[in-house]
């Protein structure tokens, strides 16, 4: 086949895929058995195309369901603590004032950030999904490689926005990683799916109170304490009520 | 939405045939069912790693049989998916040719009804093998033929993902890609011979 039957037939053949019916086709496939074969490797490649896109899609739901085990398992343990450390809180108010006072003007959302903020650990497993560079810069803690890697990712889908968020709150760039995260979660509202909904939500929230943006945080941090299912629940429990009641009304 | 998708056996069907939501979908069988089966791999010798590879496997031919209409409910999807994984690891076993799993793989094997079962392993090691055939292509053109074939994006919408000039150099890269496929494909014909019954 000459270059330009091949071209003529990829047309024909993804015209075919979306149910485009072609008589000149049908005529093409009759009389040159060479077309036949060629149409034959077509359907092969795309076949081959959709099972490694598929293969790569289940690839980076898996890596979401390890990070949230991930992030699940250790706050168990910090969850035990946590009714010490409000009742401990509350006991020095009453008791201590003077402490309090001293609470008071030495906490802010951004301390409560410092104090609370975890990084994000992204999964290593196998399955090379579109946001490689951006994922493999964001293991080896690039943080402006993630960023770059991010701006020729040939997909802006939400695993990459995310790690891009992550390396832009790792840089302080607080308002970029704001905008990052809140593009998570609106594109996962559009789409009616849930992929990285949660790690963005508590990050989200991290963002704005290192801005020290306490009201912007705290309707997130109401929503990610008030449910139990959520990934980040436990961790956001462990974060002591007066500081965040000081960083509310502050 | 910060509370998981939960699904009945039936919606969770209906969810994998609804491409908006597939990701859900996906999520939710590994919240569900990843542990219990790979509890059952680690239990013939696989590591935990080997566990979620074969998973991830089962996962995918589940979608694959799903999404062709071929899944008759006949089992509830938990004994589907890991009779699945079962012998996805059995075949596992049987590729690394460790003697010593094979002979107890193979013995618990024979209890499972395993007619369609069989088919689907056959085809998704076919799958794997044309996988391993599009590696071959140079990233950019993965990137390509993924976002044109598997993602449905339009030219326009592909140069917002790429960094090609026009719609127009998209078009001529996306047809060398496409050319340099076939032309791997043409030179590997046990591939094209296994593959026969999958491009029908």
């Amino acid at each position: 086949m000459s270059p330009n039957q091949e071209t003529s037939l990829i047309d024909h053949f993804d015209n075919h895929l979306k149910g485009i019916a072609s008589p000149e086709l049908e005529q093409l496939l009759a009389q040159d058995p060479e077309a036949v074969q060629e149409w034959a490797r077509l359907q092969l490649a795309v076949e081959g195309i959709k099972e490694l896109g598929l293969y790569e899609q289940v690839g980076a739901v898996r890596r979401t369901w390890q990070q949230q085990q991930e992030t699940a398992t250790p706050s168990i343990v910090r969850r035990l603590s946590h009714g010490y450390f409000r009742a401990a809180a509350v006991i020095a108010i009453v008791a201590f004032s003077g402490i309090a006072v001293y609470k008071y003007t030495t906490t802010s959302a951004a301390g409560v950030y410092a104090e609370n903020y975890i990084s994000f650990q992204s999964g290593t497993q196998r399955g090379t999904g579109m946001a490689d560079d951006v994922r493999q810069a964001y293991q080896e803690k690039n943080w402006a490689g993630v960023i770059e890697a991010f701006k020729h990712a040939a997909v802006h889908n939400n695993e990459n926005l995310f790690l891009t968020g992550m390396a832009n709150l790792e840089l302080k760039r607080y308002a970029e990683a704001a905008v990052l995260f809140q593009q998570v979660i609106d594109n996962n509202a559009k789409a009616h799916d849930t992929l990285f909904e949660e790690d963005a939500e508590y990050y989200l929230a991290m963002t704005q109170l290192a801005a020290n943006h306490a009201k912007e945080a705290m309707p997130l941090i109401d929503r990610i304490k008030a449910d139990p299912h959520h990934a980040y629940h436990d961790q956001v429990k462990k974060i002591p009520s007066i500081d965040l009641w000081i960083a509310r009304h502050k | 939405m910060s509370v998981a998708v939960k699904y009945t056996d039936a919606e969770l069907i209906a969810a994998i045939k609804d491409e908006r939501q597939l990701n859900s979908a996906i999520l939710f069988i590994y919240k569900k069912y990843a542990e219990s089966t790979s509890a059952f791999i680690m239990s013939y010798g696989g590591s935990r790693q080997d566990a979620e590879d074969v998973f991830q496997d089962t996962v995918v031919a589940f979608i694959n049989i799903v999404t062709k209409g071929s899944y008759r409910m006949e089992a509830s999807i938990k004994t589907f998916l890991v009779s699945v994984a079962k012998n996805i690891w059995f075949n596992e076993v049987k590729r690394r040719e460790r003697a010593d799993f094979r002979e107890k793989a193979y013995e618990a094997g024979r209890e499972v009804k395993e007619q369609d079962i069989s088919q689907v392993i056959s085809e998704m090691e076919q799958k794997r093998a044309l996988r391993d055939l599009i590696h071959t292509l140079g990233e950019s053109c993965r990137k390509i033929l993924l976002l044109f074939y598997y993602e449905n994006l339009s030219m326009k919408e592909i140069l917002g993902h790429l960094p090609y000039e026009n719609e127009q150099v998209v078009r001529n890269k996306k047809y060398k890609c496409l050319q340099q496929l076939t032309g791997i494909i043409k030179s590997s014909p046990s591939i094209v011979t296994q593959m026969k019954e999958i491009a029908k």
